[in-house]
């Protein structure tokens, strides 16, 4: 049975789905079926560049220059970075990033664009005892590490600090994580993501705001594997 | 005055890792994006994280461009849109609420917007207008603020459904509209 390619119905849907007016399911199960039929994939485009007019009227604003730099780190990393990284701890490195130019936390991104999002990594980063678990989910797409906190925290005035060990490198700092927090993403800089597949993640108990060093100073708490999701 | 042509090429030639396309892409485009974040987070320093965060997908998704059909500044528009809104959802969800800027709905669109609407783009202007005006600014508020059915329902005091009913009875009228 073939489907109508352009029915009412599927109109609506394409107009709901550029809105942002559709749940998660819906827009993922409408994606699915752009992939295949021409006929919605148009229409979803048209509404797209009809609705885009909405925005002719916003004034254009020129960004400040920080911004390509922070892009071009965060896409091509700098060829100064390793020394920096070894001199300072990759740790204060990004803090005063995400402070100068606010390079860490990307908030969710629906999948407007295409299929929806799968992350590429996961790994499950767990102490022997289970008394410390995290779920860590890498997707190359926006280049989003999601880690989400299971059981567990840091001690009372420590932190808790992740690495990422890739080969036999040293082990390079992914994020302290923030007291309280149960869910975080931050973009990780492409020299680091390199080192994600067949890579390590491992938390160490730090003094409270991380590692003063770079690298990990206090014991290993939970580790885990990192594999193709 | 960059064409539509120069932007394709633009965006195909960063799909295939070409820094300086890259470079010249958001040189033409990024006031545009970054416009367009300010107005629907109306904060600086996060439309600035949210247009950094934007053109990382540009140049993470070049390729996909072609397969979505949708004419360049559009792609580019609608990522920055998604964008921004998904961001402002998040601090919504965070519990600040609507904020200030966003209690009154959009009234009838700037001069600015008038003069390019009557000049070449779209039919949209027009056709929002032959739309009962809260309908209207529904459809703005779903695009410029993010607004959901239930914020929708909400702020015109309707069932949930019946605001669904409304809102998809009117996208109907525009589509018909639009292709009059």
């Amino acid at each position: 049975m073939s489907i109508p390619a352009d029915t009412e119905d599927d109109r609506i849907l394409a107009a709901e789905y550029i809105l942002g007016l559709l749940d998660d399911e819906t827009s993922r199960a409408l994606e699915a079926r752009m992939n295949v039929e021409p006929a919605l994939r148009d229409s979803v485009a048209v509404w797209a560049d009809d609705f885009a007019v909405m925005t002719d009227g916003i004034p254009e604003e020129l960004p400040p220059p920080g911004v390509f730099v922070s892009i071009s780190e965060v896409l091509f990393g700098t060829e100064r970075a390793p020394s920096l990284l070894q001199r300072l701890g990759i740790v204060r490195m990004f803090v005063g990033a995400v402070a100068a130019a606010g390079l860490a936390f990307v908030v969710i991104s629906s999948g407007l664009l295409g299929p929806a999002n799968q992350p590429e990594f996961v790994a499950r980063v767990e102490a022997q005892d289970s008394s410390l678990r995290f779920r860590a989910a890498y997707d190359a797409d926006t280049g989003s590490l999601h880690l989400v906190r299971l059981a567990g925290q840091a001690a009372p005035g420590r932190s808790l600090e992740f690495w990422l060990i890739a080969g036999s490198n040293a082990p390079v700092s992914v994020m302290v994580w923030p007291t309280g927090a149960d869910d975080e993403r931050i973009v990780l800089p492409a020299p680091i993501a390199a080192g994600l597949p067949g890579g390590t993640l491992a938390i160490s108990d730090e003094p409270e705001g991380g590692s003063p060093t770079g690298a990990p100073t206090g014991d290993v708490l939970a580790v885990g594997q990192v594999s193709p999701a | 005055m960059a064409t539509r042509a120069d932007i394709e090429e633009l965006i195909a030639r960063t799909a295939l890792r070409d820094r300086a396309a890259f470079s010249r892409l958001y040189e033409l485009t990024s006031a545009k994006l970054f416009g367009i974040c300010l107005r629907i987070l109306n904060s600086r320093p996060e439309a600035e994280d949210a247009l950094q965060e934007v053109f990382v997908k540009v140049w993470r998704n070049a390729d996909r461009y072609k397969a979505g059909g949708f004419s360049p500044m559009t792609w580019l528009i609608t990522i920055a849109r998604n964008h921004a809104i998904d961001r402002l959802r998040a601090r919504r969800a965070k519990g600040e609420g609507l904020d200030k800027a966003e209690e009154l709905p959009d009234g009838a669109p700037g001069p600015e917007a008038m003069a390019i609407a009557s000049s070449e783009r779209g039919r949209l202007v027009g056709c929002l207008d032959e739309l009962p005006e809260d309908r209207a600014s529904a459809v703005r508020l779903a695009y410029l603020h993010g607004e959901t059915y239930a914020d929708l329902a909400d702020r015109f005091g309707v069932p949930l459904n019946t605001m669904r009913t409304w809102l998809r009875r009117s996208l109907l009228k525009l589509r018909e509209c639009l292709e009059r």
